[in-house]
């Protein structure tokens, strides 16, 4: 057989994803991407340039956001991995920002969605109360080519608030 | 239809934006069937050349390799209206990227790397990269067998044994007795870059052909019936054994209208016994080989009168459309005679000249040739203010097209929404007061029109519980047709919106529809739905009547009942008229509703004449406000003001998401789009790291006006707006900048480069 058709050898792992633990076999030079999409079932975590410049594929490890596309599996195996598909509570109530997203119709085609709230979903544990700004800093690396960013920068300033649940902050003024 | 409307006008939660958020939408890479292979496709190296072999072998020694196929496999060819394009490349490939073979594997790894054993032999042609060059006789010819594609010779005029592959004339009134009475006379070139639509959803197609002989595409694809159509005639097969399913689409803005992806997936698809074959296309692909807004020159002379009146125009118009026609024809066509602008011209003459070059094909873009073609009107537009020392916008209002004016081609549009949509823009400008120092602002106007004759067709079914499913071709790609269409059949039907279901984009379901392009949907297909509403209310009135024993004239339909108006306790819901269980006293409702825009006219080639070429048009007006730093050249984009005739408003938040959205497009092509080519035709800049795409925080303010000037025949009065926000921006950048600098930049993208070369601070570009 040419060498180039020999297959690298295959690992059993064991994932958390979403707070389950997901059992798959996995080649060494698989991106975490293609296993959550294939082999955990996430096809919420999407591919729109297999490069680390679209966002799209945003999912957060040990709270931290990474790049699905350019993140080898066999490295976050012990990490907790967080898809836009743990954002509703097991009782089936949507998180604020989903809430957020729905309300300020900061959703079109929705191919960029999943990415956004966990972008945004990073932001918001860090910074609980997060200026105009530094929404539009934390999502750059995020494109959308559908919205003009306008109301996806809305919904995760109005997220903050309903999370932050301070009465006495008002939203801050929107430019736009 | 009387009475107050419950649904139209509001803006409900959009259907399909819960599914979206939980990550559970569907897009075609989602899907994954029982047997499924994975496809490869393998690429030209090369902008022109003959094959003289290719050399599937070692392609097919691959483990778990299932078929490989080349052009010879698949000796078809489609586009419409002109059947120039290989589902494979056959003896000659005319583009970097052009599909030459393909490969359907057990997993993808092993159909990539067949892809990449794939051996061809090239003998090198001489390549074309530059339309002006390719049109001069002499130049290598991209299609020497040209006169052998069927081709709809009604549509548009070829100039023989050239690259031209269209030649667009229009003629209206006398130009040189336009121009012999004009005081001044105004000249300039006008030129648009070459980018990419920039999807984040790049194209993925899953092709299945049973052995019975019903192939089925899950394609994201905007238009699947004329994906259908198309494919039905290259194969030869009739359209009902094509069976386009859409999932939702991961944005279009026409990169995703008519054949793309699917050629490859349904070569592949011919010759795997029945497993469906799976083929997601890369960035990189998406870049070099899925379809490009192409690259248009515009040169315009003007005669106008020392008061402003536009006179006289001649206009010449080069669109590249790249290795081969897609919509070129068409595109020429409404792009052309769009030079004129929303503007009065008694006088004009244009020519458009749609030319093949060793390039990724030119697609469709949202907004069809208007974004290059106001770019070089409305920059000319100002150049002649400035040269008549007259208001940039006091010279538009004056020159607008009115109720009653004639356009370019001898229309008399109906319901233009114009002036007032001008008005309504400056006032948010604060035109009339002065700028704040150190800016630039501009206002432009532009219009578009929308493809014609084309129909649409919906039916209307009740289900068991009295809600009513709809069955739609129209494709939700972000646009939010859902939402809107499920608004006007409830409005029509008399129903609740939450009882309303779209069944959308299945040709095996939902019945014929042109396309989801050119605006036309909230149009053409909002009027089909209104019908079949109108239809199936006709008949749950029926059954109500017989139900309620009162005559129809006594009832009222409304919030999924029917009531008897002057008795508000007697009433039915549609539950109980729904006759779909065995045993039920009334019979299944189902309504059917079709349109085509009455009256819509060809075009006459030899003129450019054509009386009602389009249904309606979008009217827009839009507003920049800039900053230039001269030292860096680099632009600051204070806010964005859009104003857009939508005839009637039928969902707010909607139109305002489609303004924002096309505006920031407008923004990001202006200032950083460009798809650039070596000099053997090969892109350099295939992914997001070197093509600058605008981020969160490159986009402006962006306000947006929605004006309304009820069309006639629109659904309530409505009109598309999807388009009209892409098509002024770039226009009005230009203008700020100059307004902001005085300098006036020609060609797009308006880069810091540009601007601090005209600035005199570099030195001139070296052609
Ligand atoms: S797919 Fe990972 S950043 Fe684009
Ligand atoms: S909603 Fe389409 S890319 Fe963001």
């Amino acid at each position: 057989m040419d060498a180039r058709t020999q297959k690298p050898a295959r690992q059993v792992v064991e994932l958390e994803v979403d707070g389950e633990t997901i059992e798959a076999t996995i080649a060494p030079h698989r991106l975490l991407v293609d296993v959550l999409r294939d082999a955990c079932g996430r096809t919420s975590v999407k591919e729109g340039c297999e490069s680390a410049s679209c966002g799209a594929c945003t999912v957060l490890v040990d709270d931290v956001p990474r790049l699905a596309c350019i993140t080898p599996a066999a490295d976050v195996i012990g990490s907790k991995i967080r898809t836009a598909e743990s954002l509703r509570s097991s009782d089936g109530r949507l998180h604020a920002l989903q809430e957020a997203f729905i309300h300020h119709h900061a959703v079109q085609c929705g191919f960029c969605t999943p990415g956004m709230l966990m972008a945004g979903l990073a932001l918001l544990e860090e910074n609980s109360r997060p200026t105009e700004q530094e929404v539009r800093d934390a999502i750059a690396g995020n494109l959308c080519r559908c919205t003009g960013y306008v109301r996806i920068v809305r919904a995760i300033l109005a997220a903050a608030q309903t999370l932050g649940a301070r009465p006495e902050r008002r939203l801050p003024e929107m430019a736009s | 239809m009387s009475g107050p409307l419950n649904v139209i006008g509001r803006s409900p939660q959009q259907v399909d934006a819960l599914e979206k958020v939980l990550g559970r939408a569907t897009f075609a890479a989602d899907i994954s069937l029982p047997r499924m292979l994975h496809g490869a496709v393998a690429r030209s190296p090369l902008a022109h050349a003959t094959i003289r072999n290719i050399d599937l072998s070692a392609a097919l020694r691959v483990k778990g390799v299932r078929a490989v196929v080349c052009g010879r496999d698949v000796p078809y060819r489609y586009n419409l209206p002109l059947r120039d394009q290989p589902f494979l490349a056959i003896d000659r490939v005319r583009y970097v990227g052009e599909p030459v073979a393909a490969v359907a594997a057990e997993d993808l790894d092993a159909a990539r790397e067949a892809a990449s054993l794939i051996r061809v032999e090239y003998e090198e042609l001489p390549a074309v990269l530059d339309p002006a060059q390719a049109m001069l006789s002499g130049a290598p010819l991209l299609h020497p067998e040209f006169n052998k594609y069927w081709r709809d010779e009604k549509l548009f005029d070829p100039i023989p044994n050239s690259n031209v592959l269209s030649h667009f004339k229009l003629r209206k009134g006398d130009v040189e007795a336009g121009f012999a009475e004009a005081d001044e006379i105004f000249e300039g070139t006008y030129t648009s870059q070459a980018f990419n639509h920039g999807a984040i959803e790049p194209h993925a197609v899953v092709a299945q052909v049973e052995l019975a002989g019903q192939m089925t595409l899950w394609s994201c694809q905007q238009s699947p019936w004329f994906a259908a159509d198309d494919l039905a005639i290259a194969l030869g097969w009739p359209v009902h054994r094509i069976r386009v399913v859409t999932p939702f689409i991961g944005g279009g803005f026409g990169a995703k209208h008519g054949l793309k992806a699917e050629p490859p997936a349904v070569a592949l698809a011919l010759k795997t016994g029945g497993r469906p074959v799976k083929l997601v296309m890369s960035r990189e692909e998406v870049f070099t080989a899925l379809g490009v807004r192409g690259a248009v020159t515009v040169k315009l002379r003007t005669g106008v009168k020392r008061d402003g009146r536009l006179v006289a125009r001649t206009a010449e118009v080069i669109w590249d459309t790249g290795a081969y026609a897609d919509v070129g024809p068409l595109l020429c066509r409404n792009g052309s005679y769009s030079s004129t602008g929303p503007y009065r011209i008694p006088n004009q003459s244009i020519d458009g000249y749609c030319v093949y070059t060793n390039k990724v094909v030119t697609s469709a873009f949202r907004s069809y040739g208007t974004m290059e073609m106001s770019f070089a009107y409305e920059s000319h537009m100002d150049e002649i203010a400035r040269g008549l020392q007259m208001d940039p916008v006091q010279i538009r209002r004056q020159n607008l097209l009115q109720d009653g004016d004639e356009t370019a081609t001898g229309e008399t549009p109906k319901a233009v929404g114009l002036v007032p949509t001008l008005t309504a823009c400056a006032s948010a400008m604060e035109w009339d007061k002065p700028k704040a120092p150190g800016r630039g602002r501009a206002i432009v106007s532009t219009a578009k029109s929308s493809v014609a004759p084309s129909g649409s067709s919906s039916f209307i079914q009740m289900n068991d519980d009295g809600t009513l499913n709809v069955m739609c071709s129209t494709t939700e790609m972000g646009q939010g047709s859902r939402t809107v269409m499920t608004q006007l059949a409830a409005e029509a039907a008399g129903a609740r919106f939450e009882d309303v279901h779209l069944i959308a984009s299945d040709t095996a379901v939902t019945p014929p529809d042109r396309s989801t392009s050119s605006s036309r949907s909230t149009f053409n297909m909002g009027n089909a739905i209104v019908r079949a509403a109108g239809d199936a209310r006709e008949q749950i009135l029926d059954k109500a009547s017989e139900l309620l024993e009162e005559p129809r004239e006594n009832l009222d339909v409304r919030d999924s009942a029917v009531f008897v108006r002057k008795d508000s306790n007697r009433f039915c819901s549609f539950a109980q008229l729904a006759g779909v269980r065995p045993g039920s006293n009334f019979g299944p409702i189902v309504g059917r509703g079709s349109f085509v825009p009455a009256d819509t006219t060809a075009f006459n080639v030899k003129t450019g004449e054509g009386r009602r070429i389009t249904a309606f048009w979008l009217y827009s007006c839009q507003g920049v406000e800039l900053e230039v730093d001269p030292d860096t050249g680099k632009i600051t984009l204070h806010r964005v003001v859009s104003a857009h005739d939508t005839g009637r408003t039928l969902n707010p938040v909607a139109c305002e998401g489609q303004i924002e959205g096309g505006a920031a497009i407008g923004c990001s092509t202006a200032l950083f789009e460009d798809l650039v080519l070596d000099r053997d035709g090969k892109v350099l800049n295939p992914n997001f790291l070197d093509y600058r795409m605008a981020t969160s925080c490159d986009i402006p303010p962006i306000e947006s006006i929605l004006i309304e000037v009820p069309h006639p025949e629109g659904p309530y009065g409505a009109k598309g707006i999807g388009e009209g926000p892409t098509t002024g921006i770039a226009a009005a950048i230009a203008n700020a900048v100059e307004d902001a600098i005085g300098v006036r930049i020609t060609d797009l993208p308006i880069t810091p480069e540009k601007i601090l070369r005209a600035l005199g601070k570099l030195p001139p570009a070296t052609p």
